[in-house]
């Protein structure tokens, strides 16, 4: 009888640790920066690609690279449920160290995110930062 | 005595000069208000070659050497300039179409629309050539306006809409401006070599697209400006929308397929789309074709004899392949980072395809330009899903 409680007890406890390992990155909200697992410090070069126009904008000054990456330094983001494939993006941020490119991601629009082949919400993120982005840097057609 | 003939010599020359430069300066200005970029003949020898390549590339089969203008209206900017030619044709003494040519572009004129039956209709459902004895107001993209008294009025759907002046004249430069940068886009585009989303290697075989998209008026709307005409952020990532639109947009301008807009307007469609097909944040997949298929259903809109979809795991060449021989424009949604930097799906109106040595590439309108020239390199696994309807 004990055995069997114990058993019921177990079974129990694992399901209830599934699910939380399941259901925490749904309700919990992470910075963006942990979630991609990328450390923003050491970022030498961003590439910014408009989904909306298909203009490209490389960022290789420090400066200018710290700027663009603290409008995302407070968005914190959680995984969709929703996780099915869909199409159309505000911009792709593609990160480089030393050269090599690092975990980035996609903003789909205010609020929306893509990263690590998963959708996430994040808060913070609104549209002014989107138009911050569209105009404080040098855009320019691929060629 | 000497000194003031000399001083004479000198300003006689140089008024003579002065007067034929100010007269040059008056008759240029003349030309540029008063006169269109292109006249009536340059206009039909236009479309006479616009006619010929039509029937050489097996575009219709409605049209034939004996194609030839029956009657030419002229229309005309709030100003009074001719800014269009709608040309009526016959072939072997019947009606075969029309061709509306607008010539108000700056380098060449611009062939928005055309149709291989009938006569022109403005929208307001009257016949074009009744219309001759009132002047025919145009500000492009099929709006048309008369004249009575000292007020202009829509000739939309009925005639009595009173319109602002300076409405009309905003619209025309907007339209003006579309079509311009349209032409200069094109022309840039096929003098321009080796881009990301052009065709690289040497092609094997005959390249296939579907019909009429070299000819004519196909000019795909750009996602920002449909974005602004919706009232959206500009940069919204409203591809599918907006591909939705410009495949409207293929059936109507180069199939001659009427009644796909709401009203005859493709931003009122998009923003409409935008609802059917659930846009937030982007568009789902399949959630997207199914919304299309719901905007087909209305009442007012032609419906569709047929369309089909394909999710990522059904794709294959042959698909995109069959279905471009057999004329369909597609929805292409798949990843762009082999097409442009970035990474994220988008939506792509497929109109050809070809082989090269580089591969299999699709000839795409991509919804960031005006342009029907670009390429995207297929590969399998970037696709997302494939969709059409057509008419």
């Amino acid at each position: 009888m004990n055995k069997k409680r114990i058993a019921v007890i177990v079974i129990i406890a694992i399901v209830l640790v599934a699910a939380g390992i399941y259901l925490i990155p749904h309700l919990v909200y992470k910075p963006i920066e942990k979630v991609t697992g990328t450390d923003f410090s050491k970022v030498d070069k961003v590439v910014i690609g408009a989904g909306w126009n298909g203009n490209v904008c490389t960022l290789t000054d420090k400066d200018e690279i710290d700027e663009f990456l603290s409008l995302f330094k407070d968005v914190k983001v959680r995984k969709n449920f929703d996780q099915r494939s869909r199409t159309g993006f505000s911009y792709s941020v593609m990160l480089f160290e030393n050269g090599k490119e690092v975990e980035g991601f996609t903003v789909l629009g205010p609020g929306g995110f893509y990263m690590r082949g998963k959708y996430y919400s994040g808060k913070n993120f609104d549209e002014d930062k989107l138009d911050k982005i569209d105009t404080s840097y040098n855009w320019t057609r691929e060629d | 005595m000497k000194m003031k003939r000399f001083i004479h010599l000198l300003v006689a020359p140089l008024l003579v000069i002065a007067v034929c430069l100010s007269a040059t300066t008056v008759y240029a200005q003349e030309t540029a208000t008063g006169k269109p970029n292109f006249d009536e003949n340059t206009v039909v020898e236009y479309s006479k070659i616009f006619i010929k390549n039509m029937v050489d590339s097996g575009g219709t089969t409605k049209w034939n050497g004996n194609t030839k203008p029956a009657n030419i209206i002229k229309t005309y900017d709030i100003d009074g300039n001719v800014n269009a030619y709608i040309i009526n044709l016959q072939t072997d003494g019947r009606k075969s179409g029309y061709i509306l040519a607008e010539v108000y572009t700056e380098e060449e004129p611009n062939i928005s629309e055309f149709g291989f039956t009938g006569e022109y209709i403005i929208p307001s459902g009257e016949k074009a050539s009744r219309c001759g004895k009132e002047k025919l107001y145009y500000a492009g993209n099929r709006c048309f306006f008369k004249k009575s008294g000292n007020k202009m009025y829509d000739l939309w759907e009925d005639s009595k809409i009173e319109i602002d002046k300076q409405r009309i004249r905003n619209y025309y430069k907007k339209e003006k401006d579309i079509v311009n940068n349209s032409i200069k886009s094109q022309k840039s585009n096929s003098s321009k070599v080796k881009r990301s989303d052009e065709l690289q290697g040497k092609v094997i075989g005959k390249p296939v697209n579907i019909p009429n998209v070299k000819l004519g008026g196909f000019k795909p709307y750009p996602m920002d400006y449909l974005n602004k005409s919706a009232g959206l952020p500009t940069n919204s990532g409203t591809c599918e929308e907006a591909c939705a639109t410009n495949m409207l947009l293929y059936w109507n301008r180069c199939r001659g397929v009427h009644g796909l807009f709401i009203n005859g307007k493709a931003e009122r469609t998009f923003k409409e789309l935008l609802s059917y097909m659930k846009y937030h944040n982007g568009t789902y997949d399949y959630i997207g074709y199914k919304g299309m298929g719901s905007y087909i259903a209305r009442k007012d809109i032609t419906d569709s004899k047929g369309h089909d979809y394909r999710s990522r795991s059904k794709v294959d060449w042959s698909f995109i392949k069959t279905n471009i021989n057999n004329n369909n424009a597609l929805a292409f949604c798949a990843d762009c980072s082999t097409y442009k930097s970035g990474n994220g799906g988008h939506a792509f109106l497929a109109v050809g395809y070809c082989n090269t040595t580089e591969g299999q590439f699709i000839r795409v309108c991509d919804e960031w330009d005006y342009s029907v020239d670009h390429y995207y390199k297929y590969i399998w696994s970037n696709v997302n899903e494939v969709w059409y309807y057509r008419w």
